[in-house]
């Protein structure tokens, strides 16, 4: 992470630009100056995780509640049907929800 | 009183709270519930639904303009389940956007407002739960807890707030927040009303993996943990890291007499909790991961509007969680929260060998004025301080009313993060609820439910917002 004037760690403009193309969000300059001083002070508070020495790797099952494949029999059952399913979209042709062409 | 009175009070009432994002009164007036059926615990009971919980016969929100006018297809269990218990959908609540806030103030439908005090917020994310409560408006309301969601606003507006165990409730129907951390819990008067609540949500459906086991388990169980009516008597530890300089003096007062009247029922001790300094950490690098992984599917295609109206608290733990868990910044970042969130959680473990359960207060400060933390994101990351370890650890916690704080005063200096920040002298005439909170091991749920019922009765809170009288002057 570059550092700005102030010295402080910051999410440079390019930076936030990078991670904001990344998670689909579409920001305006005000935001990315505004997000980008937010963020720089959290980020500043929460790398002192960096400081837990452990370097095992998290145990995922430890630490939700002990369950350990928690599975069901691969059984067809009741699901949504089709209209239900399309009743929200905001643009369908017949059967089918209509996207923006990812191919020429 | 009748649905209604509640349907009145509603009306008198919700103009200036604003707790109700959805209230059609032909839908929570038109509800019938069959007697006939053997599960009618709840039966015309009115219980308000945070509006991050989806229903079929009004529009869920999660309080963003994303969802705006969004009916679902489906409905949630919670939901499924209060219907066959014969309660009454009784509306749906104002949260923060998404459930992601510590005051309310970041729904897109402007905030609520602490019945206690109209100026002041009455937390998050459930603040429309929890004030629906209070003021009356509800019988009961189910909330949502991912980092003290539930408990941080019931102790701001004086209610009982309990989050079961993580996978003690199917989060089906569940807007998702952070899959690991989430849990739904009801928002009651009584710890009695949180457990029959609880008795009728609980359970695996089938749909949610994370469940554990049958319906009751645990309940009846003959466990070591006491609830204070057996011969030996409970054993509750005071985290000793928990009572430095961030809590504010109203709070540690309260707190200070709570542990008092404890005293009379449990063997108080203290425990160390050595990793807690970590917990707030942990939790903004691996919340905001999952965040930023469960909003991916609003993206226009299935329902939705664009993700440009997503609000700020929104945007911005998006990208820190899409940062943290980048290529050549995750193993600083997201991966040590997750170190970090192993090691809090075996403080827990340890200091269950020592004690049943944990006592600790809710929230650093008493519910503040709106708009006092908004421009500081951290700073309003801190309410949660006491609450985010129970998530990260998935343990049962419920929030206990304990006592009115006479005044707020300043603190003098206090360290938030790096900044030392000058709290204002203020004198507030109104007095304002001070929470308490009880952590159980995991699983514990009907145990710690009984150890609270049997602490709410020495508790003994009997304040209502309206200054003695059963309504507001407003």
């Amino acid at each position: 992470m570059a550092r700005d004037s102030n010295g402080k760690q910051g999410m440079t403009k390019e930076l936030i630009k990078r991670v904001a193309q990344l998670a689909k969000l579409d920001l305006s300059e005000q935001e990315k100056t505004r997000f980008g001083k937010q963020l720089a002070q959290i980020l500043e508070y929460v790398k002192k995780v960096g400081e837990v020495d452990k370097t095992n790797r998290a145990d995922r099952q430890e630490l939700i509640n002990g369950l350990v494949d928690n599975v069901r029999a691969d059984e067809a059952r009741q699901c949504l049907g089709q209209e239900q399913a399309l009743k929200n979209a905001p643009s369908t042709n017949g059967s089918y929800f209509k996207v923006k062409a990812i191919l020429e | 009183m009748t649905i209604q009175d509640y349907i009145k009070r509603v009306q008198a009432l919700d103009g200036k709270i604003h707790a109700f994002l959805d209230f059609d009164e032909e839908w929570v007036g038109g509800q019938e519930y069959k007697t006939n059926t053997t599960n009618m615990g709840l039966a015309g009971k009115p219980i308000a639904i945070k509006d991050n919980m989806v229903t079929l016969e009004r529009p869920t929100t999660a309080g963003s303009k994303i969802l705006e006018g969004f009916v679902s297809p489906y409905e949630a269990t919670v939901v499924s389940r209060l219907k066959q218990s014969g309660a009454v959908l009784f509306g749906k609540t104002n949260l923060d956007e998404f459930a992601m806030g510590s005051s309310t103030e970041n729904s897109a439908f402007g905030p609520t407002k602490n019945p206690w005090d109209l100026t002041r917020v009455p937390g998050g994310s459930s603040g429309g739960s929890a004030a629906a409560v209070a003021a009356g408006m509800a019988w009961a309301a189910l909330g949502s807890d991912t980092g003290g969601s539930i408990r941080q606003p019931a102790g701001f507006c004086g209610v009982v707030g309990f989050k079961p165990s993580y996978g003690a409730v199917s989060r089906y129907g569940l807007i998702a927040m952070a899959s690991s951390l989430d849990q739904i819990g009801p928002i009651t008067l009584t710890v009695g009303d949180a457990r029959e609540i609880f008795e009728v949500i609980a359970g695996p459906d089938g749909y949610d993996a994370t469940c554990f086991g049958q319906k009751t388990e645990g309940r009846g169980q003959k466990t070591d943990r006491k609830t204070g009516n057996g011969k030996r008597k409970a054993k509750v530890g005071i985290p000793k890291e928990y009572l430095g300089e961030g809590l504010t003096k109203p709070v540690r007062e309260v707190f200070d007499q709570a542990v008092d009247k404890l005293a009379q029922i449990a063997d108080v001790v203290s425990v160390t909790l050595p990793h807690s300094s970590y917990a707030v950490a942990s939790y903004y690098l691996i919340m905001p991961v999952e965040v930023a992984s469960n909003l991916a599917r609003f993206d226009v295609v299935r329902y939705g509007k664009g993700r440009e109206q997503f609000g700020d608290e929104v945007k911005r733990r998006i990208i820190l969680g899409t940062f943290a868990s980048s290529a050549g910044y995750a193993d600083r970042f997201y991966l040590k929260g997750q170190q970090a969130r192993l090691l809090i959680k075996q403080d827990f473990d340890r200091a269950y060998q020592r004690v049943d359960y944990i006592l600790s207060p809710v929230s650093p400060t008493v519910a503040f004025k709106i708009g006092e933390k908004t421009e500081d994101p951290l700073a309003m990351y801190f309410s949660d301080i006491y609450t985010i370890p129970a998530n990260l650890a998935g343990l049962p916690a419920i929030s206990l009313p304990a006592g009115l704080a006479k005044r707020e005063i300043g603190n003098g200096k206090e360290e938030i993060g790096k900044e030392k920040r000058d709290k204002k002298e203020e004198r507030s005439g109104k007095e304002l609820p001070v929470g308490v909170q009880l952590i159980g091991p995991q699983r514990s749920d009907w145990q710690l439910l009984d150890f609270a019922e049997n602490y709410e009765k020495i508790l003994n809170f009997k304040a209502t917002p309206f200054g003695g009288q059963a309504s507001p002057s407003f």
